[in-house]
């Protein structure tokens, strides 16, 4: 028994003086974590005596530990494992589905802007198209909490047809306006798709998903101004492959153990044999056109100056380099574009447009 | 410093522990002696200074005292040392504002007179100091000569900050010789593992919970419903947070071959408020017991007597706690359900067998509410508010399960403790000899440390979604 103390004894000192050891001896490194800022010491001084030091020291003690990274995902382990809570800002996991902005109150149908409101707002859409003689498409992505509303608490679920989604997409229509409903269409084969659409750890669609929205706008395109624009060439990895951003929201969980869908494929856009001219549209859109912006798809089918407005207060183009939207700008944009791309989510569309209709001057 | 925090676990404790175990003998006093100044200074770098050398003056006149044809003159001095520590930083502010409440005057809200910061620990500083005294005085024993290990059993780290109140008696063969060995080790970090988990992993989850009822207050989802559930919860936080702070105290003690008093005993089931300040942080109770109750007459004096020393003890408690009239109020409530109880309760209590728990529960919440209020205007809303039967469903809000889990944790852990039969299990748990019980004491005390310093670690760690947007 005394020998067992001993053996107890001796592990409990090298556990408790593990994290120093890793510390100084740098015998490990470890994953950094997603989305990690570092603290801002900048305000605190040297001085031991009004405990700045201190401060510091205990800072070093914990975020700028080797092993700091595997303890973030070590509690938040414990706490996905027991108890499901998610550490990350509006993330949420139900059914082990990762969704934002949901629970706990958080239902489209809240959200219904009003007959009146929708109606004007599509006018003034028109107006702005028959003023710069651009067309206008509309491009409403796939929306996770209706694609996988089985998977939903009650709460969350949509149970009306009065919703922004419906009257918006009811009068662009009647107005004329070109809508491309990635999420009825992407809904209506849900079944017969083998890769996900929408992955069940992230927040947006997958780039599989956007690649074949993409294509398919394209065909529309060339279709109804005529012009013979470059396609979609893309590859799909034969194996289980995780693009990062598929599952941006279990990445940004940083677990242990992080959940993917095996049916997850990443998709490569290698160059096309036969060079067409690229499509220079103005897109103005929310995060679903991030994973274009970044991937193989833009550099395929854009050309590498077209710009986008994100949410309309940042305007993107060629790389990741942004600058406030004007409307100097904005207007010499318009002069050099094929048409307008409006890419918004359903959940979105409570601000459709982000602001560009209503402070487009007409 | 906390032992919470991540400066303690990664780097103070480890290196103290090793360097204690590889001095030799004699230097392991003073070793202890550096590290809990040091521990101190971290927190208190300039006021430190001065605790050291009101120890210095103590040492003094304690001898003095000793010495002394009147040594009840020295004995007066020596509190009032002790006291006017405690009353200039703790009260001065108080003091200041109530006069000036009564007086109707208006004082400055930059005045340094209200302005003096609270150090660490003073409370429980000048309360070690006084029982220290005290004692000499009445010849329990002789006063320490050797000043070093005065000055350890005043600084000690584990009881530094929050106590227990370790008498010097209770330690004082420890202080000269203890042992060093791999039982006291393994049976200390167990408890401290304990204490930290009790700490992070349910008590600050719980303060989380609190944060939670008071946004939604605040957002006018106001219940009496809403108000029960942050009562039940600050009811549990407080105890998993200071018996908690207690099994840290405790452990690291033992770690150190120094035996410190329990400070809870299962309080929450409690059958009597008398009973329940008999499990409740047992140190103060005897240090009210022993150095105020006893001194003022104790039982032994007229029914009218009694109750007014009950109810200064108790009033006096109470403003230790804290230097507000919540506090006070705090402790004037447990004292007069003492006199109740004596003047008659206590005989129903009796024959209420275990639904006697459940009175003495629900009179003990209610008493939290002054203790977690930070005004009495805000005591009495909650009051209103619990009392006014106005049941509304809880919004939903998130984490849900979490908290829901986390309170059920909690309540399931003092259902635990209230059963004798699970009682029995959890004795034996920790007292069973043998391979198989030891690892698998060993194999929890690691679950929970590895835990409990991941969730010190990883701190308020919360990324948001567009961080790289």
């Amino acid at each position: 028994m005394k020998k067992l103390n001993v053996l107890f004894g001796i592990i409990c000192l090298l556990g408790i003086a593990a994290p120093m050891l890793i510390q100084h001896g740098k015998l490990m490194t470890v994953r950094g974590l997603e989305g990690y800022v570092e603290p801002d010491t900048t305000k605190l001084s040297y001085s031991w005596w009004n405990g700045d030091l201190q401060k510091r020291l205990e800072n070093a003690a914990t975020d700028s530990l080797l092993i700091y990274p595997a303890c973030v995902r070590a509690r938040n382990q414990f706490e996905y494992a027991f108890f499901g809570k998610l550490n990350a800002t509006d993330v949420y996991a139900f059914d082990g589905y990762f969704y934002r902005f949901m629970y706990p109150d958080y239902n489209e149908r809240d959200e219904f802007l009003g007959e009146t409101k929708i109606n004007a707002t599509v006018q003034r859409l028109k107006a702005i198209q028959e003023q710069t003689k651009l067309p206008v498409y509309v491009v409403i992505a796939p929306n996770k909490m209706r694609y996988y509303s089985e998977h939903l608490p009650e709460i969350n679920r949509v149970h009306s047809d009065t919703t922004n989604y419906t009257f918006y997409k009811r009068a662009l229509q009647k107005a004329g306006i070109e809508v491309l409903d990635a999420h009825a269409w992407h809904l209506r084969n849900k079944k017969a798709n083998e890769i996900p659409i929408l992955a069940k750890e992230g927040v947006h669609w997958t780039l599989y998903a956007a690649a074949i929205t993409m294509d398919s706008l394209i065909k529309r395109l060339r279709s109804d101004l005529s012009v013979d624009f470059q396609g979609i060439t893309m590859e799909v990895t034969p194996k289980h492959e995780v693009y990062k951003e598929d599952v941006d929201l279990a990445n940004l969980s940083n677990l242990m153990y992080r959940p993917v869908d095996k049916r997850l494929r990443n998709v490569y856009f290698p160059e096309p044999i036969e060079q067409k001219r690229r499509m220079r549209p103005v897109v103005i859109g929310d995060s679903f056109y991030h994973v274009i912006e970044w991937s193989g798809i833009h550099h395929q089918l854009f050309q590498p100056e077209t710009p986008f407005y994100y949410y309309f207060h940042t305007r993107y183009t060629n790389g990741p380099s942004m600058e406030a939207v004007k409307m100097e700008i904005l207007q010499e944009d318009l002069k050099q574009a094929d048409c307008i791309i409006i890419l918004t989510d359903i959940q979105n569309m409570s601000r459709f447009g982000f602001g560009f209709i209503e402070q487009y001057p007409l | 410093m906390l032992f919470s925090s991540g400066f303690f676990l990664t780097y103070f404790l480890p290196l103290v522990i090793i360097l204690y175990w590889l001095a030799p003998k004699s230097f392991r006093n003073p070793l202890l002696l550096i590290a809990s100044l040091f521990f101190y200074a971290w927190g208190e770098p300039l006021f430190v200074f001065l605790l050291v050398a009101v120890t210095l003056l103590n040492y003094l006149l304690v001898h003095r005292m000793h010495l002394s044809q009147k040594p009840k003159h020295w004995l007066i001095g020596y509190i009032v040392v002790n006291l006017s520590l405690l009353v200039a930083f703790k009260y001065v502010n108080f003091l200041v504002a109530t006069t000036a409440g009564l007086l109707g005057w208006t004082h400055p809200g930059d005045d340094p007179l209200t302005n003096i910061a609270l150090p660490l620990g003073i409370s429980f500083y000048a309360f070690h100091a006084i029982t220290y005294g005290v004692d000499v005085y009445r010849g329990t024993f002789a006063p320490q000569k050797r000043i070093d290990q005065f000055f350890l059993y005043l600084f000690l780290f584990p009881h530094q900050i929050a106590g227990p109140i370790v008498t010097y008696q209770h330690i004082a063969h420890e202080l000269e010789d203890r042992k060093l060995d791999w039982e006291n080790l393994t049976k200390g970090l167990y408890r401290f593992c304990i204490g930290l988990g009790k700490k992070v992993i349910l008590s600050n989850g719980l303060i989380a919970l609190i944060k939670v009822c008071n946004e939604q207050q605040a957002a006018g989802f106001d219940s009496t419903t809403m108000a029960m559930v942050e009562m039940v919860t600050y009811t549990f936080h407080i105890y998993f947070d200071f018996s908690g702070y207690s099994d840290m105290a405790i452990g690291l003690a033992r770690i150190f071959g120094f035996h410190f008093p329990e400070n809870f005993d299962r309080p929450y089931t409690a059958r009597s408020i008398t009973e329940f300040w008999q499990r409740w942080h047992m140190s103060l109770g005897h240090f009210m017991k022993h150095y105020l109750y006893i001194p003022l007459g104790g039982n032994r004096v007229k029914a009218g007597r009694l109750y007014f020393n009950l109810f200064l003890v108790f009033f006096l408690s109470g403003l230790w706690h804290g230097a507000s009239w919540n506090f006070v109020l705090w402790g004037v409530y447990h004292g007069l359900w003492l006199i109740i109880e004596r003047l008659w309760l206590r005989k129903v209590l009796d024959k209420m067998g275990w639904t006697a728990g459940i009175w003495t529960f629900i009179v003990v919440l209610n008493g939290w509410v002054l203790f977690h209020e930070v005004s009495f205007a805000d005591a009495v809303s909650t009051y209103t508010q619990l009392w006014s039967f106005d049941f509304q469903p809880l919004p939903l809000v998130d984490n849900l399960f979490y908290f829901k889990a986390l309170l059920g944790i909690c309540a399931g852990l003092i259902v635990l403790e209230y059963l004798k039969p699970l009682r029995g299990i959890r004795e034996r748990w920790l007292t069973l000899q043998g391979a198989a019980w030891q690892t698998g004491r060993f194999a929890w005390m690691f679950a929970v440390y590895l835990i409990s310093y991941s969730y010190v670690v990883a701190g308020s760690y919360n990324p948001f979604i567009y961080f790289n947007f």
